[in-house]
């Protein structure tokens, strides 16, 4: 499901004196199965951005279009200075009662989602969501289940109360409270944010599994290994603006732009290309990690010789 | 545009006194308030005055009291019941009947409406206006914290009979200090849900109930935390809730506080003789007024 | 006169401690419940007067609780810790406590004034010190920490690096003499984590006698401290310079760590039949890699 943004702006707190222009005319298109990194300083506007992607933010002008949703802020606006006749079914251009049905298509996980969870078991808190969308008992049992398959937690986790569990485990399991609704499109602030790097590790293979299954995912990060590792398109937003939006490796070998907007490129990214600068003929579009940095060094060696 | 009894950043005279001295003041106007200053046509006078000054106080302040009635409807509805109750339940009233409504009227039974009961209900609405204005002025003046060092300084000598006052301005302040926190983190969690399809606007009793569960939770294991977390953090920076503390203040005291109390012992001091003494100042310049 | 004797009283020093010694932990246990699983076991470690040491391990090793028991917060089950050769004791804790500054991972939930000002003034409050001398004690902090321009500013209105830099200025105008960073960077974006780490370097260098204790993710961090001490299940499984612990590469991934990035590549490279075990720097890794 493809996510198309126009011409979208969005002001806080518009009229007041701590009035403040968070995203500024953002065009953006999400193509299917996409795995785009969001990349910005705090305050560069990018979790403003992800929650206009399922509706808990509109855009103050511009257009979001979402598969067959459509939040079209400049006719309306214009017409009747009101807000809330503004997410429209594109096809009827009818009213629709909730954006509900939006949530469901673009799942968001928050940063630290552990915070979300309330319920006295893992089962229960993760097929909270299915069943606020309309599952039966059964149903949402099922989804469940296999969100928690998905983020590796087993049966032995059902009963357990999620106040119980270690950090990271409470992670997964807030994770799979989003995963249930089967989303077309995963949205992540910073899901590996003090998790240790094997939690981590286990994070975006599942997210690396779920891309190939079709899912579109964007991740807002600060971690340019996993950005290197895992997207494949890198948007770089400062000041409410898009600044670049390229390859990761395209960006990465950028070195002006890093040093200018403080953006540290990854180690294993820049020892690459060091030993490129050294006359290795290294395939930078090849190194993702140090696994593949080895095959390239080999196969260059090999070359060379 | 300031809302009513929010604190507004202007740096105004009145901002700038010392807040143990507004504080004072504070008390001793509600003081003059209460006080019966003989007739009644005195007290309306000396509430007048009262008023004005209050007024340009509050004017000098910048603080608006207009919206005192718009934001407080609530007001008018007190107002009505308390003239409801005045004239129903006021049984050895002997003023002056004004009218009458019949209930009967062959019996000849009905409610007297007594001079006295409006008179009553006047007084408790000037009252209230004058108290709602004085604590409005400071608190649109005055921060929140400077407030608490302020009453713990004011409830200094319970101390002596060993009420923990300093671990009440303590606890009230960090309270204060955690209110944005609190904020940011309710709206955060119900962010959080509604990504889960919670819908905190539409849906059945239950459903409400529910989605108000998903919030609460979450926002108690967050507060927990934060006050855990708060707790070793007091403790590692040598905070003993037993132990001698010295008080760190930036505002020194000026002149303008000085004048301040000053006037403040003036008025005082007016507002305490003319309680006393209860001159009728209407007798006395030979001003005719009906007799209430 | 009395108090001073009793101050003296309490602060002895045991003289079977090392004169150079800032912490001393003796045979150190702990347990969050009662008769429950030992979360520190009988850890024995010298921490040298003026050395900055960093506590690496996964979630649950330990290493957050090791900070708050050689603060005084946590009480151990069994065991001694001596700060500068003093023996802490229920009596003498607050003051030992005056010496040792303990940034936590939160930095909003430390953050205890109502601004930048009031918070630096928190500490000097605590330890009595005089208001008249606080205000320049507070701005010459704040200038330390780049914070001058903000100490009037509300909590809600500062980043996270920014809470993080106050916090440091607290302890850097309560003059301790240890400070324990508990994860002071993990919440933290990259250039408040970069911020951070310049500012304690830079703290190190005006204060050589200042002691560090850095428990933290970061092997950036871990990398420049001058030892290294690894957590597993409550116990110290490795100890040495960050040279000597990170070349235990199979044992610190089997404790779930991440190892620093020439070595993780070395480990790829031999896997992959080029064997470069002398190396240890970027740029020898480079120089070898390029011949």
């Amino acid at each position: 499901m493809p996510v198309r943004l126009e011409h979208v702006n969005f002001i806080y707190s518009p009229g007041s004196p701590s009035q403040k222009k968070a995203l500024n005319d953002i065009n953006l298109l999400f193509e299917d199965g996409c795995f785009t990194a969001l990349i910005g300083k705090t305050g560069s506007g990018k979790s403003t951005l992800i929650q206009h992607l399922n509706g808990l933010l509109l855009p103050t002008s511009g257009v979001v279009e979402v598969g067959s949703y459509l939040i079209d802020m400049t006719l309306e606006y214009k017409k009747n200075g009101k807000v809330n006749t503004s997410l429209m079914k594109k096809k009827h251009k009818k009213k629709l009662k909730d954006v509900k049905g939006l949530r469901k298509k673009v799942g968001l996980v928050f940063q630290f989602p552990e915070y979300q969870l309330f319920e006295e078991t893992v089962l229960k808190d993760v097929s909270y969501g299915p069943k606020n969308f309309g599952a039966s008992e059964e149903e949402a049992l099922n989804m469940s289940k296999e969100a928690l398959k998905k983020v590796g937690l087993g049966e032995d986790f059902y009963n357990r109360s999620p106040f119980e569990l270690s950090g990271g485990e409470k992670r997964r399991v807030a994770i799979a409270g989003i995963l249930a609704l089967n989303p077309e499109v995963l949205v992540l602030d910073e899901p590996t944010v003090g998790l240790d790097a094997e939690s981590e590790q286990n994070l975006m293979d599942l997210l690396s599994g779920l891309n190939n299954n079709g899912t579109s995912i964007i991740l807002a990060t600060h971690d340019m290994d996993v950005v290197l590792r895992y997207a494949t398109r890198a948007l770089v937003l400062e000041n409410g603006s898009i600044l670049r939006d390229e390859t990761p490796i395209s960006l990465f070998q950028d070195r002006e732009f890093l040093k200018t907007s403080s953006l540290e490129p990854p180690k294993v990214f820049s020892f690459a290309l060091q030993l490129k600068e050294r006359g290795l003929p290294i395939d930078l579009s090849r190194i993702k990690d140090c696994d593949s940095l080895a095959d390239e060094i080999v196969r260059a060696r090999r070359e060379h010789d | 545009m300031t809302s009513f009894g929010r604190y507004s950043s202007y740096h105004t005279v009145i901002h700038r006194i010392d807040c143990r001295v507004k504080l004072m003041a504070m008390i001793l106007f509600l003081v003059s308030v209460f006080l019966n200053y003989g007739t009644p046509w005195m007290n309306l006078v000396i509430y007048g005055g009262i008023f004005i000054v209050l007024l340009s106080i509050s004017l000098v302040a910048k603080a608006s009291f207009l919206s005192l009635f718009r934001s407080l409807k609530a007001l008018w509805f007190m107002i009505f019941l308390l003239l409801l109750i005045n004239v129903l339940f006021n049984g050895n009233d002997n003023s002056m009947i004004l009218f009458t409504i019949p209930f009967n009227a062959e019996e000849g039974t009905g409610v007297a409406i007594r001079l006295g009961a409006i008179i009553n209900v006047v007084y408790i609405f000037v009252r209230l206006v004058l108290v709602l204005m004085v604590t409005n002025i400071l608190t649109q003046t005055t921060k929140p914290m400077e407030l608490t060092a302020s009453l713990e300084w004011l409830f200094y000598p319970l101390k002596l009979i060993h009420i923990p006052v300093h671990k009440f301005a303590m606890a009230l302040s960090l309270a204060l200090r955690f209110v944005p926190t609190l904020q940011e983190q309710t709206s955060r969690i119900m962010k959080a849900q509604a990504s889960r399809g919670v819908d905190y606007k539409q849906g059945k009793f239950k459903e409400k109930i529910k989605a108000l569960v998903s919030l609460i939770i979450p926002l108690f294991m967050s507060a927990f935390l934060t006050s855990g977390e708060l707790a070793d953090a007091m403790e590692a920076r040598g905070y003993d809730p037993d132990g001698k503390r010295t008080k760190f203040k930036t505002d020194t005291w000026g002149m303008r506080d000085t004048i301040s109390v000053i006037f403040l012992c003036l008025f005082t001091a007016g507002f305490i003789t003319l309680a006393v003494l209860k001159p009728d100042l209407f007798a006395a310049l030979n001003i005719s007024v009906p007799a209430l | 006169m009395r108090s001073e004797s009793k101050r003296q009283e309490l602060l002895k020093r045991d003289e079977n401690i090392a004169e150079d010694s800032a912490i001393f932990l003796k045979d150190l246990s702990f347990s969050y419940i009662e008769n429950g699983p030992l979360n520190i076991k009988e850890i024995t470690l010298d921490i040298k007067r003026g050395q900055s040491v960093a506590i690496i391990g996964h979630n649950g090793s330990g290493k957050s609780t090791l900070a708050k028991l050689i603060d005084g917060i946590l009480v151990q089950k069994s065991g001694d810790i001596f700060i500068f050769g003093v023996k802490m004791t229920d009596d003498n804790v607050l003051l030992l406590r005056r010496d040792i500054a303990l940034v936590f991972q939160n930095p909003d939930s430390q953050f205890i004034g109502a601004t930048v000002r009031d918070d630096i003034a928190f500490g000097l409050e605590n330890e009595c010190v005089d208001p008249k001398a606080m205000p320049q004690m507070i701005e010459e902090c704040a200038k330390k920490v780049g914070m001058e321009e903000y100490l009037d500013r509300e909590p809600c209105n500062l980043s996270g690096g920014q809470k993080q830099r106050v916090a440091i200025a607290g302890a850097i105008a309560r003059k301790s003499s240890i400070l324990i960073l508990d994860e002071a960077s993990a919440m933290l974006d990259p250039k408040g984590k970069s911020e951070l780490r310049a500012l304690i370097k830079k703290t190190r260098e005006e204060n050589p006698d200042l002691t560090v204790l850095n428990i933290t993710h970061e092997l950036e961090d871990a990398s420049v401290a001058d030892r290294v001490v690894v957590l597993n299940a409550g116990k110290v499984v490795l100890d040495g310079t960050p040279f000597e612990v990170f070349s235990h590469v199979e044992e610190l991934k089997g404790m779930r760590l991440d190892i620093p990035f020439v070595q993780k590549l070395k480990q790829s490279l031999s896997v992959r039949g080029i064997s470069l075990s002398e190396i240890n720097s970027d740029e020898d890794l480079l120089n070898a890699l390029c011949q």
